[in-house]
């Protein structure tokens, strides 16, 4: 039997049923990483001995009904772990092991998860195709010649390829959503709020949400009962709980009406993208639901409105790395060289980039031109939403405006930004999407993206179920690279 | 928008660039920027009032009770230099 192709329920329902040891399950993981992640470079760290003698321990207690006991895991290296070292990506958290874990992390631990290792990222999150990592480059499945996706390009391979049974991700501007597509994995970008934010490096505070990276859609509602939910440690955190698994099947969708945004479909997306997107609608459309066309009128500043706050953000978050608390330090005799030279050698060219941005955005005599217009016309962009869920139950449309482009492609950062064009509304609103696979185009996988109101996941979650029965990705085959 | 003081930004930043560095950053911050402020410019119906935004409703609070935090061993452990329970650090003053 193949291990390594399981979805969590169906290691959780073998496992239970005797007919598969944790150990097994966890050694076949290890296994397939040791075979393929030399090539793919999904992990930065992976705790081979550590993930083994947790599983022979749950096999000594031969008792698996915690809700994720010996599920094996990628997380993503911004969220912190207390047992391996956690660099967001980034040479200057070179080495760095967290004091405490994240809650997020110790929510799956408490479920028995066992976590195989920290997977690769963009630093702090910056990047569309995890090629700005501190570290190493990680390679497409599909197709080793193009990019994964970013920032978590990482958890969407450990997942893709079957290295993890999930993973976590973390989303500012798209990390989840983009890699997901790129990869023919499942991600959520859940409500802001609904995750914990507590032990998750910041790189946009106002924007970073935690959510899932699984194999299917059922996946991902089981895994966000479990990671979400209010945490005394995150003021931001909502109070709010819902099963989002157990009826995923019992929604009627009958009834139901999507709105297709008709600025997600312009010239600027791929025609063939748009396409596989609207023959989903059809579908639907074919089983009653009611399919319509809507307007976000302000998409097209959302990038812009999104690269001035984040970046402010994002200028003001990373100023804690000043080799003086944690990470590596520049040898110099006095505080300020310090943080000069500290800076200078620890963050790569893009966190730089963007700090220099954020750092213009906010500074006297800018700040009026830029952040603060970037704030009006976040709340334009947050009113169009709002307007469009008084017309729709969902929103519909393609999470990326192409597939997996190839390493190097993009020529300028801001050629690299336009990446995430479909991806930054949502994040700029607080409100939930999640991208499922829908085919491939080629070899390559494409994401389609349903977009909700706020705390709208239950829904969003029935009509991916629903899509993903009719679309059967999991049919069009594995991924070619690695075969 | 002629040019940026990229220079002087990155050291507002805490953040020393080299003078290669400084210039390709000029001409790509300078692009990125010219982008967004085209783009914002362009709006006309910015609202009279901008609300702060609402990052949620619904948030939790809870006492303000004293908890068990990081010992000073774990505090500790993470920074380049340690002394005697406290964190090295070069001259702060001339």
């Amino acid at each position: 039997m193949n291990l390594t192709n399981l979805s969590i329920i169906e290691s959780l329902s073998l496992l239970r049923e005797k007919k598969v040891s944790a150990t097994e399950l966890v050694s076949s993981h290890i296994e397939r990483i040791e075979k393929l992640d030399g090539e793919l470079g999904a992990f930065l760290y992976i705790d081979h001995q550590g993930a083994i003698k947790k599983a022979e321990e749950l096999d000594r207690r031969s008792d698996f009904s915690n809700t994720l006991s010996a599920v094996p895991f990628a997380i993503k290296d911004s969220i912190l772990t207390s047992d391996m070292p956690s660099t967001a990506g980034s040479k200057i958290l070179k080495g760095f092991v967290s004091p405490y874990n994240a809650t997020v992390v110790e929510k799956i631990k408490n479920a028995g998860a066992i976590v195989l290792g920290k997977t690769n990222m963009d630093e702090f999150g910056m990047g569309s195709s995890t090629e700005n990592s501190g570290y190493q480059k990680t390679l497409n499945p599909w197709d080793f010649a193009r990019v994964p996706g970013g920032s978590g390009g990482g958890s969407a391979v450990a997942v893709a390829a079957d290295l993890a049974v999930a993973g976590l991700g973390e989303d500012t501007g798209g990390s989840i959503r983009q890699p997901a597509a790129f990869t023919g994995t499942v991600g959520l970008k859940p409500t802001y709020g609904l995750v914990s934010r507590y032990g998750v490096v910041a790189y946009a505070s106002s924007f970073d949400q935690v959510g899932p990276v699984t194999k299917n859609v059922l996946d991902s509602a089981y895994l966000f009962n479990i990671i979400s939910g209010p945490d005394d440690n995150d003021a931001t955190s909502l109070s709010y709980t819902q099963d989002y698994f157990s009826e995923i099947d019992m929604g009627e969708l009958k009834g139901l009406k999507i709105g297709l945004p008709k600025e997600y479909f312009d010239e600027g997306i791929d025609r063939s993208i748009a396409e596989k997107v609207r023959w989903v609608a059809k579908h639907l459309e074919s089983i009653g639901v009611e399919i319509v066309e809507v307007s976000l009128p302000h998409s097209g500043e959302a990038l812009s409105v999104y690269y001035i706050i984040a970046l402010s953000e994002a200028s003001s978050n990373l100023a804690r790395y000043d080799g003086i608390r944690f990470g590596p330090r520049a040898k110099s005799s006095s505080v300020v060289e310090t943080y000069l030279k500290t800076r200078a050698e620890g963050f790569g060219a893009e966190p730089k980039r963007r700090i220099i941005l954020g750092t213009y955005a906010l500074s006297a005599g800018y700040a009026d031109e830029f952040y603060k217009r970037a704030v009006a016309v976040r709340q334009l962009i947050n009113q169009d939403f709002l307007e469009a869920f008084q017309k729709v139950d969902l929103l519909l449309g393609p999470t990326t405006p192409t597939t997996a482009f190839k390493f190097d492609s993009n020529a300028t950062p801001l050629e690299m930004y336009m990446n995430d064009i479909l991806t930054v509304p949502v994040n700029l609103s607080g409100i939930p999407a999640l991208s499922i696979p829908i085919g491939l185009l080629g070899n390559l996988p494409v994401g389609l993206q349903i977009i909700g109101p706020r705390l709208g996941e239950k829904k969003i979650f029935q009509v991916a179920k629903k899509i993903e029965d009719m679309v059967g990705f999991d049919k069009l085959g594995e991924p070619y690279g690695i075969f | 928008m002629q040019n940026i003081a990229v220079q002087k930004i990155a050291e507002l930043a805490r953040i020393t660039l080299t003078e290669n560095d400084a210039a390709t950053f000029e001409s790509q911050v300078l692009e990125i920027i010219e982008f967004n402020a085209d783009r914002l410019s362009k709006i006309s119906d910015l609202p009279k009032k901008v609300e702060a935004v609402r990052i949620s409703i619904n948030s939790l609070s809870h006492l303000d009770e004293p908890k068990p935090s990081l010992s000073q061993e774990l505090a500790l452990a993470n920074a380049a230099e340690s002394l005697n329970g406290f964190i090295v650090v070069p001259k702060v003053l001339e």
